[in-house]
């Protein structure tokens, strides 16, 4: 929240523009104007100081969630992944007993228990594992493994770097990376689940983030997630450094067996929304990478390069007139960039330049998109058919007919220099 | 107690021989020597037209390692900085000279209003301007937008394009502000080269204002007798040249040791500059130079694509519809685009195309220089002028739109992926 204001963020990515994306069954969503807005971030920072330092705890993280969602809705562009995890984290940081030792409510309210169910513990590392495991599964794909695109692009532009820039020129730098990403975020999970090996597992987890930090604009992501990895450690561990806790010992809390079976019920069905939610792509075929259907909540990390050129034709009837119309015209500039890769967001602009010139008096207003993008360095494709009127295509979560097949050529190898 | 399954080796063992064959069957991306090489530019353009599923691009890539391994100049991003840094001082300091020789003849328009000095005035802001047109893909540093790394917005004091205010600069002749010590400070549409071009070339007596505006209800501009009227306007077009040529001093300045050391910024990107941490983000900044051609050019002053079937839209983006110069001024945008993507010598030396080529990417280098030679044969000989075509010739300016829609598209896509260049943006964030 607090690098939003500080870098000035909050204007260019959330009120600098006419127009917003919005999720599918969500468009009723509507931003609270530029104060609102501002103010908005500035309750949420305190909210989240309130769950640091366990103040109203589960008011406040369920308060935080509540409102860290209502701002990912209010734009699909501002969409990343680590935005996902913080809204999950707070989600469940809100239903669970975490508040219950070392925070002011415990202090407040005289608390004092050592134990909790081992099922909050194992629902917190489920939730991290979940991350890195399709993190590695969105890697199991040629363009990542065998090409070693995207990052071949991205090392070849950063050989100015300290330190490691001059490593990137060499060409083993990117496959190398490349197969080391995937083996991180594959394996990682069991070494951390392993006694033997998890300070290890851990070492290298504050390596690999680290290192992901210096090379790329990732924001919070490597701090999130170097934090959240602790879970995978004794839940003991934090008692270690503070002497007198460890001879400290409470009565054990009576159990609440009648909550226990909904309690169960509710994590599983989270758990398996967790699982299922990152594969739907499968039910759709294709290259998710370019059809995008199934690409947001499968935790896709910087798995692609993708830059596209947009422009709208649009054409009424029964006059002809026929017009050109480009996506700058409603949209700030990151908008654009994120609309010239993602076809939902085309067709969502779509529909409102639809709308657009038929309150301006046109009638019976076809949009057509003339939509080319660029994946992992490939000879740019058609995204989008041309021929299609999308003014009367309904958004919808069924496969998209509309959208063309990816190109099928191999991605480009590129020197560093 | 948590029970661990002992993790077996098979598992990895197969990963990491994947990486291996993967290792091997890449094979090496670079010449024998290491070092990445070219073929040398001797100006021009090189390579037939692409062919393939959408107009204008290839169907396959060269591979890095064909590369022919020829005399060539080795590439370096640092020559590259160096290079534009040259290119931009040239076409400022070019700039300058003409917007001396402009205000010079202004002056001596103004003191004597003759028509042949007023044809002299006309033919120096046409060389001025058309100096200047070259130099709008040249926004880097001191030019550009204050959001941009040495920015401080100075190409908008001199060139204001797209915003125009005709009735701005005649309320100024009927009030004579532009003789007040505070003229700089005046608004950006009521001075620069877009003034000026009003002022020489709009000789009516009329004025642009609503009827409603207050020279016009308070008879302000009808108390300018039509033999008064010229002296304002030449007048007036003195302080504006003055101010342009103030304008275009303070950005060459900007550059110097004297001013900002923008150069000294530039090329010592990655090596001590506080404005670039890497060569890269150097090269970043200057190429947002280049997004001109999609808004610019292709959107306001071409603004009618092919199949359109009404252009009225567009009149409001006419550039210069009193000189007539606006198909001139897209044919000078071009040739500073080449400048800077091909080479500052009308495209020959080192230039962004260099760029591409020492990273692999020759069939795009080639792709869009071809793009850009069609593109400046196009609007060379493009008819009729573009202050008629929007109502007479929509289908001319449709054919010309596409020329520059398919250099756009290749500039959108394969260029900045391949070189991994950001889009220029008001506001970075995150990303993941």
């Amino acid at each position: 929240m607090l690098r939003f204001v500080g870098y000035g963020w909050i204007d260019g990515l959330f009120v600098d523009t006419s127009f917003r994306f919005k999720y599918f069954g969500l468009a009723w969503v509507q931003p609270p104007g530029e104060i609102g807005t501002h103010v908005l971030f500035w309750v949420l920072a305190l909210l989240a100081l309130c769950i640091a330092v366990g103040l109203f705890f589960r008011a406040s993280a369920a308060a935080f969630a509540i409102g860290f969602a209502y701002l990912q809705a209010i734009d699909v562009t501002n969409y990343l992944n680590h935005y996902y995890l913080a809204l999950l984290l707070g989600l469940l940081l809100a239903v669970s007993p975490a508040h219950r030792a070392w925070s002011l409510d415990a202090r407040r309210n005289g608390w004092r228990i050592d134990v909790v169910p081992a099922a909050w513990l194992w629902l917190f590392r489920f939730q991290v594992g979940v991350v890195y495991t399709f993190a590695g599964l969105a890697k199991a794909q040629a363009d990542w493994l065998w090409h070693a695109q995207p990052l071949n692009i991205w090392l070849a532009s950063r050989t100015g770097i300290p330190i490691l820039g001059p490593l990137f020129v060499h060409s083993w730098a990117a496959p190398l990376m490349s197969w080391a990403g995937f083996l991180f975020d594959s394996t990682i999970v069991a070494w951390l689940m392993w006694p033997r090996t998890r300070p290890y597992a851990y070492a290298i987890v504050i390596v690999f983030h680290v290192l992901t930090r210096v090379l790329f604009p990732i924001g919070m992501f490597p701090v999130i997630m170097i934090l959240a990895a602790l879970v995978f450690f004794p839940a003991n561990w934090p008692r270690g450094f503070v002497r007198h806790e460890q001879d400290a010992r409470a009565p054990t809390p009576e159990s609440t067996p009648r909550w226990r079976p909904v309690g169960w019920a509710l994590a599983g069905i989270y758990c398996a929304v967790q699982l299922v939610l990152p594969l739907r792509h499968l039910a759709y075929g294709g290259n998710v990478l370019w059809h995008e259907q199934g690409m947001r909540f499968s935790w896709r990390v910087m798995v692609r390069e993708k830059n596209g050129s947009v422009t709208f034709q649009v054409r009424s009837e029964p006059d002809r007139r026929q017009f050109e119309v480009s996506a700058h015209d409603y949209l700030n500039r990151l908008q654009e960039r994120e609309l010239s890769g993602q076809p939902d967001l085309i067709l969502q602009l779509a529909h409102h330049i639809r709308d657009d010139y038929t309150r301006r008096g046109l009638r019976k207003v076809e949009v057509r998109v003339d939509a080319i993008a660029s994946l992992n360095g490939r000879p740019p494709g058609r995204l989008i058919d041309p021929d299609v009127d999308l003014a009367k295509v309904n958004s919808s979560i069924l496969p998209a007919r509309w959208i063309l097949p990816a190109p099928t050529s191999a991605p480009p190898r590129l020197r560093a220099l | 107690m948590i029970k661990y399954r002992r993790v077996g080796f098979c598992f990895p063992a197969l990963l990491l021989g994947g990486a291996v064959a993967s290792f091997l069957g890449l094979g090496c991306s670079n010449n024998g020597s290491g070092e990445p090489v070219y073929t040398g530019k001797t100006g021009g353009t090189s390579g037939t037209p692409a062919t393939g599923g959408v107009a204008g691009f290839d169907a396959g890539m060269v591979d890095a390692a064909a590369v022919p391994d020829a005399e060539t100049i080795a590439f370096s991003k640092a020559a590259l900085i160096a290079a534009i840094a040259e290119c931009t001082a040239l076409g400022g300091n070019t700039f300058q000279s003409a917007a001396q020789a402009l205000h010079d003849k202004l002056v001596g328009y103004a003191a004597n209003l003759s028509p042949e000095a007023l044809s002299q005035a006309q033919e120096a802001w046409r060389i001025a301007n058309a100096h200047w047109q070259a130099a709008e893909l040249f926004q880097i540093g001191p030019a550009a937008s204050s959001g941009r790394p040495g920015g401080q917005g100075l190409r908008t004091q001199i060139y204001s394009y797209p915003q125009k205010a005709r009735c701005g600069v005649d309320q100024l002749i009927a009030t004579q502000g532009y003789s007040r010590t505070d003229f700089a400070n005046t608004l950006v549409v009521s001075r620069g080269l877009d003034a000026l071009e009003y002022l020489l070339f709009h000789t009516g007596t009329n004025n642009a204002c609503p009827s409603t505006a207050d020279i016009n209800t308070q008879g302000t501009w009808a108390a300018v007798s039509p033999t008064v009227l010229p002296q304002r306007r030449a007048d007036y077009a003195v302080a504006a040249a003055a101010d342009v040529l103030a304008r275009a001093q303070q950005i060459n300045t900007a550059w110097l040791p004297g001013g900002a050391n923008f150069r000294q910024q530039f090329v010592s990107a990655g090596a001590g500059s506080t404005l670039f941490a890497t060569d890269h983000d150097a090269l970043n900044a200057a190429s947002d130079a280049f997004f001109y051609l999609d808004r610019e050019i292709k959107d306001q002053k071409i603004c009618c694509a092919a199949g359109s079937l009404d252009c009225s839209a567009c009149v409001p983006y006419l550039e210069a519809e009193f000189a007539r110069s606006s198909t001139q001024n897209v044919a000078q945008n071009l040739r500073g685009f080449r400048q800077l993507f091909s080479g500052c010598a009308d495209g020959v030396g080192l230039g962004f195309d260099d760029w591409l080529r020492a990273v692999g990417q020759n069939a795009l280098a080639d792709a869009m220089n071809d793009a850009l030679a069609d593109a400046i044969v196009a609007t060379d000989t493009f008819t009729p002028p573009l202050e008629d075509a929007f109502s007479s010739s929509k289908e001319n300016v449709g054919a010309l739109h596409t020329k520059i829609k398919i250099l756009n598209d290749l500039l959108k896509t394969q260029f900045i992926t391949a070189l991994n260049i950001d889009l220029p943006m008001t506001v970075e964030g995150d990303n993941d």
